[in-house]
């Protein structure tokens, strides 16, 4: 993949075009570990529920493709934080409430439409899963050094004296995650992305 | 512990307020119309579909979650009452105002502060009536949020915004600013 291509990717996923999943997003990146975890757990629910709903695609009625694709992700979701909760119980304490609202989190949905075939879903989930991955990481370590002076919960002590407290609670996240889609919108290619909302919500009314 | 009724409303919709000090529901927040009237029929639904969950939600998680030992599955169950209770306000709502929620369906749905309400109340333990409660008054701080968030958004003038904070990011900085004028409280 080229610098061009990689660029149009990670301007085009939909945690920075349509805040989907920006709720776990922001809960999670307090800390880079917690980040970390939100971002394998997200990309798991994705996948596992990607590959689960391009082979009920024929079983399951168009009508029936909404309730039957939050449900199969709710079930992942449920496994993965029963998985994390034995596993990994610090990044579970971390996380708290976040790792279930997973089940409820659009850009899972949006992700997972059960319309391609299993492969198609497949690639779709670790693109996107991948990115937010990423993405999430930045800001876990943007938020974990300058608002906690630490990094994946080993202190800096030069940088003690000089945290941002603000950076941890909920309007810091907000900053940090405007700032980040800020530099994405700054670095992607011409027209790759929508800044302007309504755009994007015509698009998306033109695919339903 | 019991916390009295006063203290559950004021901490649903200022205090704890989900979209803007607990992100949830955030992007149904951030990615509402400019219009203040359409953000609050959005915030309503949202409202009407918490506090009928909620009344779903305790009796199913006392008696037969709780009961049987299966608080695991609660996640699940909940999504699934959840979006039941959905499909029951959209229908409501395509008769009687004659316009389907259409694209927002997704949004009240699948929105994390309805889970999340629920969750809390059942981690909580309240009773019965102190969960409907703080299901209003998290509904209500969500609908609070949403238009004043929508007022907020109308005011930005784009053209002063720096090009690429145009859009999405220019909306974040203000949620956070918003959330910082809540921890006044």
């Amino acid at each position: 993949m080229n610098e061009k291509n990689l660029r149009n990717e990670i301007a085009k996923n939909p945690l920075m075009i349509l805040l989907l999943g920006a709720c776990p997003a922001m809960g999670a990146t307090a800390t880079l570990l917690g980040s970390v975890g939100m971002g394998a757990a997200v990309l798991l629910v994705m996948l596992l529920s990607g590959i689960v709903m391009a082979a009920l695609k024929n079983i399951v009625p168009a009508c029936a493709r909404i309730p039957a694709c939050v449900l199969v992700i709710a079930g992942f979701a449920s496994i993965m934080q029963m998985l994390m909760n034995a596993f990994l119980p610090e990044i579970y304490q971390l996380l708290g409430v976040y790792v279930a609202v997973v089940a409820v989190d659009l850009l899972v949905f949006s992700a997972v439409d059960g319309k391609g075939s299993v492969g198609a879903a497949v690639s779709a989930a670790v693109k996107t899963g991948l990115v937010f991955l990423v993405i999430l990481c930045v800001m876990g370590v943007v938020r974990e050094v300058l608002g906690s002076a630490s990094i994946a919960g080993q202190e800096i002590a030069f940088l003690k004296d000089y945290r941002i407290p603000v950076l941890t609670m909920a309007p810091g996240g907000l900053m940090v995650y405007g700032i980040v889609a800020a530099v994405v919108s700054k670095l992607a290619p011409a027209g790759a992305m929508c800044t302007d909302l309504a755009c994007c919500k015509k698009s998306e009314e033109v695919e339903q | 512990m019991e916390k009295s009724m006063f203290a559950i409303v004021l901490s649903g919709i200022l205090l704890n307020n989900y979209a803007l000090q607990n992100y949830l529901g955030i992007s149904a927040l951030l990615g509402t119309a400019k219009d203040a009237k359409k953000s609050a029929v959005l915030g309503g639904a949202v409202t009407v579909v918490m506090v009928l969950s909620a009344a779903v939600c305790w009796p199913v998680d006392h008696f037969v979650l709780s009961a049987f030992g299966l608080e695991y599955l609660r996640t699940l169950v909940f999504v699934a009452i959840i979006l039941a209770a959905a499909y029951l306000v959209s229908a409501v709502v395509k008769t009687v105002v004659k316009k389907p929620l259409g694209i927002w369906f997704p949004l009240v749905a699948l929105n994390s502060a309805v889970l999340g309400a629920a969750l809390n109340n059942a981690a909580e333990g309240l009773n019965f009536l102190q969960a409907v409660v703080s299901a209003l008054a998290a509904g209500l701080g969500f609908l609070l949020a949403i238009v004043v968030f929508s007022g907020v958004c109308d005011r930005i003038e784009e053209q002063h915004v720096p090009r690429a904070f145009r859009g999405l990011p220019v909306r974040l900085m203000a949620a956070a600013i918003i959330g910082l004028a809540l921890y006044a409280f």
